[in-house]
């Protein structure tokens, strides 16, 4: 098959103006079998405002649950890595009462779900397809190939697929190699199968979608050229990374010329200024302080319902089990943000996330495969917010001359003043072929001046020693809630790609 | 109630207390129970004394600096109305020990005038019944959630406090549970019951939403009274939130009433005959004290600025958070003989360990403390053999109990080793845990799997839950540690009975043990481990499909297990037919385990292979070369498949602008009484430019019987639609059986039959 102008087609769905959104990542799964991180140990807290509720399974159900979707009717919809798609009632009632009813089987491992138009539009390992009950029966009777542009050179390669988006479908594909044609890209494929190369670099991917804004982003590994796992901007014509994707630029011409390579044994700082399409990871998950595996992730549209995090992102990680807030903002026409600790102690390694309409959130995935700390070989649990508002560090934003910290909850204005409340590190890992990175270029930024909003919720620090590329490792645990609370979760980690200009910040 | 007649009814009251009786409750009435006192008559009277103190809330009022003496509390009582019927309240409040014999709840009204007393527990009751959301509903249970109910009562711990069906004395006493509960209130306690009473005396045991209402069903089996819906009196409501903190309830009761704590003379400053631990009535508390409780209490008065030891202090929780009725702790407390045989396993083969929970002699020694706390407080996987369940107690309150068993227990510690390699001494630690080591597997779990007839603790957590002085110890001597194991020693007298691993050396064997199991979850499977075979088949007379990768065929193949015992996998990205085989579908182990990266296995050990290359092409002529593609082929375009009404696909795919339908149906031969594949391509938009030809096989041996039908191989003849001329061609190495498809119409169909040769015989 061969491009023509930039996109691949189908002959079977001529383009018409109908175009429907489905983001589709292909790579591979590659965890290295490596001892696990410890729990951040904060789980007794966690419980008192977050519980898990397990969402009971029928003992003949495998539900290796790899996507999720909500369907029109309510009900939730489940694409397995076993292949099969269920439909799922009273899994958002208290307790739990599911009824299974399986939609469609035989599948390859579904990593991406959607319901539109009537159809489920599913990534699945080989290909997108466009899933129809056409008799209504229940049962789907209709396997409509959209697109399956990509090969397999080798069995780690796999493909994860965002939801239906406004605008089209995106795929991202992956492997070491690279062997095989579009390994390592990001790929957008429309409800008509047009698909269309948006992104090379892609190292190994785990989950895809937009953020609040509708900004498309994807979860990466830890592996060469990254250093630790991240949340990476899916720029359109960006590079990600990973220069053994650069084979394919000639089969994508609306790409443009195939970028220069990075230096190995670099920075991402230094490289971003030589190579124009390298974007920098947005936010930096520091390798097993904040996940080993991240999967997939959803945004927090239940308007409060799931309490104070509203719009935030929610990711798992397939390898501790557990589920971390990510805040984004764009500095400088950069994306980056910070990450932060939620709920540890899920049962199994998660895969996918999904809020219901009732502001609950549904987990699910496996142990299978990879090291997991989950002791269960699959699960379906659900995040329930108990009504109490934890005492949390909200969200992080960049500042020209530092940072603005906002609280769930009023901050005790003396624990502010003392200097052992915002304790930070800046570091960064280096950009190279190896696999990982030890934290490096250590600094100690000073915080100067710590300024608290009339309702002592903000802290605005004045520090000196931002470092521009660099992690900046919050360590919060001197600070104290006005009723004398710690934090729940004391850490959190701003990744500043990009310092503000003055007068652009947050004020 | 107005403010006049209110100021009036608590003048009443005020002149009620001048008039001091000699009451008669303290002979008639049973004394309050402490489970954890009256299984253990062996702890000493002072620490009865304070348990006492402790559990009947008297340093609530009776303040104390001593942390061993602090007031456990009693049930939060907002939202009593969610679970409680208003007229049980009303006669509980009026006399507590004459309607729950045994309780640990004092009269507090028993120095008023009847009739206030009345109108006072009318009041309270009615309060306390306003506040919830008021929507209790009582429904009858079904007899089987009873009887599950019955058996979840009797055996996940209940009965360790609580009397079984058959009475046993000294019980925790439940009172009338259902003059006193709604099913719905009852269930949704037991379900959380830190959430009212956070004291942690009535731990959580981790039911579930359906066992809380079987156990709920069961508790109210013999409830016949439908409760009454609840009418609001504002008034009397607003009295009893007056008298609520009038007459000190709040001192021990959580609630939103606003009110202060009471708080009396100090603990150190009471006198043992006043009060409370008179026989008079007055404004205090009235407890139906026995005279041992009585003089227990008198014994930490007069002792009242000891300190305890910690194992006095250890001692003291346990009791109070009755972990003895359970537990043993050197030689303190255990399963009492008439509770024992309420202690049961899911697996008898693991013996006494397998149904009784485990001693705490030395705990602090042997759990690692962030696996204790999570014992305690969040649950830790573990003992899933037993049927008694671990529950949960509120963190806080174990705080220093924690502290205190990690600071008491001692052990010698084990001298670090180290090893030149780290890895091999995890390798040696696998092959040692293995069926060629010492076969850890025949007794422990691994993630979960069972190997051997037992399913002892999990040895992926060991190295979690574990500290490693206590693991070095113990494996060299179990019976030293627990009595009641079934674990032997693999090192007799110290003798490594493995001397090919490690060069036998004892202490380097338990140590790479050790460091193996500390890869916890992440550790490599050992030799042995026992997988359940897998097999995918046709059900209901419907075709199962796996697309996935097969052997020879790739990552896009697509396999159909047809009902009849017929099957086939499609080559999606070479759009070809790729194998056929008869029998059992398929094992699809090699994809659904592990990482998936492996192959789906047909069952058979014969299957029929194609050559995996598109079946059809434009040729000038019929005995044209076959093209040759490297890889994919622009050219074809798979496109999905329907499923009709037995699930069996129609595959879709495009060559050039040829639209084609392929369809399998398992067909029977009548005369064999086996299934054949009947297989049905649809053709559309022919060009009619070139010739288009099918190819239907590739063999060494390819021979026509007669005109449509050839015999493939040793095992395969195919039959083709009459109207469709094949030709057999030679090649170099082999034979191809080609049709080719002249048409001029829209669509064109073919048939052909796949049958196996040993159908004919």
């Amino acid at each position: 098959m061969k491009l023509k102008t930039g996109t691949l087609k189908n002959p079977l769905h001529p383009p018409n103006s109908l175009r429907v959104g489905l983001l589709l990542i292909l790579f591979s799964f590659t965890v290295k079998a490596e001892k696990l991180a410890e729990y951040w140990g904060t789980s007794e807290q966690e419980a008192t405002h977050y519980r898990i509720i397990d969402v009971p399974i029928p003992d003949e159900i495998v539900l290796e649950a790899g996507s999720f979707d909500i369907v029109p009717d309510g009900r939730l919809a489940i694409g397995t890595r076993h292949g099969e798609i269920y439909l799922v009632d009273g899994a958002f009632e208290d307790p739990p009462s599911p009824t299974y009813h399986r939609f469609a089987s035989g599948l390859d491992e579904i990593t991406g779900l959607s319901w539109r138009d009537g159809s489920f539009f599913i990534s699945q390992q080989t290909e997108v397809s466009r899933i129809t009950d056409l008799d209504g029966d229940g049962r789907a009777d209709e396997f409509r190939t959209l697109s399956d542009v990509w090969g397999f050179a080798n069995y780690h390669e796999f493909s994860f697929g965002s939801k239906c988006d406004p605008d089209g479908n995106i795929c991202l594909s992956k492997s070491y190699e690279s062997l095989e044609k579009f390994r390592g890209w990001a790929l957008k494929v429309t409800s008509e199968g047009e698909t269309i190369p948006i992104c090379s670099g892609i190292r190994s991917p785990c989950g895809v979608g937009p953020n609040a804004e509708g900004v498309m982003f994807y979860a990466e590994s830890q592996g060469p050229w990254n250093g630790s796992c991240s949340l990476k901007h899916l720029k359109p014509g960006g590079f990600m990374g990973h220069p053994i994707s650069f084979n394919w630029y000639d089969s994508a011409p609306n790409m443009g010329p195939k970028p220069i390579e990075p230096k190995n044994r670099s920075r991402m700082i230094i490289e971003r200024k030589r190579v124009p399409e390298l974007v920098p990871y947005a936010v930096v998950f520091p390798y097993r302080k904040m996940g080993q595996q991240l999967s997939g992730f959803d945004v927090d549209s239940t308007k409060g319902a799931f309490g104070p995090f509203a719009n935030q992102m929610f990711i798992g990680d397939f390898s501790l089990g557990v589920v971390m807030r990510v805040t984004t903002e764009k500095i400088n026409g950069i994306w980056q943000g910070a990450c932060y600790p939620f709920r540890e102690g899920f049962a199994t390694g998660l895969l996918a996330v999904q809020f219901t309409p009732n502001g609950r959130l549904i987990t699910g995935g496996t142990n299978r495969g990879w090291p997991v700390r989950g002791p269960k070989p699959f699960a379906l649990q659900r995040l329930d917010w108990t009504g109490a508002v934890p005492f949390e560090v909200k969200e992080i934003n960049a500042l020209p001359d530092g940072f603005l910290l906002t609280f769930t909850k009023p901050v005790d204005p003396s624990s502010t003043g003392n200097p052992e409340s915002f304790k930070i590190q800046a570091y960064t890992h280096i950009y190279h072929q190896g696999y990982g990175s030890p934290e490096v270029d250590l600094s100690i930024p000073q915080v100067q001046a710590v300024e608290l909003t009339a309702d002592s919720t903000q802290v605005r620090l004045r520090v000196n020693g931002l470092i521009k590329g660099h992690v900046h490792d919050f360590d919060l645990s001197a600070l104290r809630s006005k009723s004398g609370a710690p934090l729940v979760h004391a850490k959190a980690y701003y990744t500043l790609n990009e310092i503000p200009r003055s007068g652009s910040g947050v004020e | 109630m107005n403010r006049v007649t209110g100021n009036l009814f608590i003048a009443l009251g005020l002149i009620t207390v001048q008039t001091t009786l000699t009451s008669s409750l303290a002979q008639t009435a049973v004394p309050p129970v402490i489970g954890g006192l009256q299984q253990h008559s062996d702890i000493e009277p002072l620490l009865a004394g304070g348990i006492l103190l402790s559990e009947l809330n008297c340093t609530a009022c009776h303040s104390s600096n001593k942390k061993w003496l602090s007031f456990k509390g009693a049930p939060d009582l907002s939202g009593t109305g969610n679970r409680m019927i208003e007229d049980h309240l009303k006669e509980f409040i009026t006399d507590p020990a004459g309607t729950k014999p045994g309780t640990t709840m004092p009269n507090l009204l028993d120095h008023l005038s009847e009739a206030e007393r009345n109108q006072t527990a009318k009041a309270l009751a009615h309060y306390l019944t306003s506040n919830g959301s008021g929507s209790v509903s009582n429904q009858n249970t079904a007899s089987d959630s009873v009887e599950r109910g019955r058996v979840l009562y009797h055996t996940v711990g209940c009965v360790a406090c609580h009397s079984p069906e058959n009475p046993i004395e000294g019980s925790v006493p439940l009172g009338s549970l259902e003059s006193k509960y709604t099913l719905s209130g009852l269930a949704s306690f037991l379900r959380n019951p830190l959430l009212t009473r956070p004291s942690g005396r009535m731990p959580d045991l981790n039911l579930n939403h359906e066992e809380a209402a079987d156990l709920a069903g069961y508790l109210l089996r013999n409830q016949t009274r439908q409760v009454s819906p609840f009418i609001l009196d504002v008034q009397l409501a607003e009295q009893g939130r007056i008298l609520f903190n009038k007459h000190g309830c709040i001192t021990c009761h959580q609630n939103n009433s606003g009110g202060e704590a009471n708080q009396s003379i100090a603990l150190k400053n009471l006198r043992e005959n006043e009060g409370c631990l008179s026989n008079r009535k007055g404004n205090w508390p009235r407890y139906a004290l026995s005279n041992e409780q009585k003089s227990d209490i008198i014994e930490v008065l007069q002792n009242i600025n000891l300190r305890l030891n910690e194992e006095q202090e250890i001692q003291t929780t346990l009791t109070k958070f009755n972990c003895i009725a359970c537990h043993r702790r050197n030689s303190y407390g255990g399963i009492a003989e008439s509770r024992n045989e309420y202690f049961s396993s899911q697996d008898p083969n693991l013996g006494e360990q397998g149904r009784l929970p485990p001693t705490l002699t030395g705990a602090g020694v042997k759990l690692k403390p962030a696996w204790l706390r999570q014992i305690l407080v969040q649950g830790a996987p573990g003992r899933n053999y037993l049927n008694t369940r671990m529950p949960q107690f509120p963190a806080s309150h174990l705080e220093r109990l924690m502290v205190l068993i990690d600071q008491t227990d001692q052990l010698p510690s084990v001298d670090p080793i180290s090893f030149a390699k780290i890895n091999d001494a995890k390798r040696a630690g696998r092959d040692l845990t293995g069926t060629d080591g010492l076969n850890c597997l025949a007794c422990h779990t691994f993630k979960g799997k069972r190997t051997g007839a037992m399913g002892a603790l999990d040895l992926t957590v060991m190295a979690q839950r574990l500290q490693r002085d206590w693991f070095h110890q113990y494996l060299l001597q179990p019976q030293q540690f627990s009595p009641n194991t079934l674990m032997p020693t693999y090192w007799i007298n110290g003798q490594s009975q493995k001397p090919e691993i490690l060069e036998g050396r004892t202490n380097d064997q338990i140590e790479a043990l050790w460091l193996y199991l500390s890869e916890g979850y992440s550790a490599g499977e050992p030799r042995g481990l026992r997988r359940e075979p897998m097999k995918l088949v046709s059900t209901n007379s419907e075709a199962v499909m796996l697309r996935r990768s097969y052997r020879g065929i790739g990552k896009r193949g697509i396999g159909v297990g047809y009902p009849g015992e017929v099957n086939l996998v499609y080559n999606a990205e070479q759009l070809c037919l790729a194998m056929i085989w008869r029998g059992e579908f398929a094992d699809p182990a090699g994809v659904w385990r592990s990482q998936g990266h492996g192959t789906v296995r047909p069952l058979s050990r014969n299957p029929i292979s194609f050559p995996q290359m598109p079946e059809l092409a434009f040729l000038d002529r019929p005995n044209a070369d076959w093209p040759t593609v490297q890889g994919r082929s622009e050219h074809y375009q798979f496109n999905g498949y329907t499923l009709d009404e037995q699930r069996r696909p129609t595959f879709r795919y495009h060559y050039l602008n040829v639209q084609v339908d392929d369809n399998f149906v398992e067909t029977l031969n009548p005369e064999s009484g086996t299934h054949f594949l009947r297989r049905t391509l649809v053709f559309k938009s022919i060009s009619p430019q070139k010739t288009l030809v099918f190819r239907a096989a590739e063999n060494a041996e390819i021979i026509a019987k007669n005109s449509n039908r050839f015999q493939i191989g040793n095992n395969l003849r195919i039959t083709i639609s009459k109207e469709f001329p094949a030709q057999i061609i030679n090649l170099k190495n082999s034979r191809q059986l080609r049709v080719p498809i002249h048409s001029n119409s829209e669509e064109t169909s073919m048939i052909l039959d796949y049958n196996w040769e040993a159908d004919r015989k």
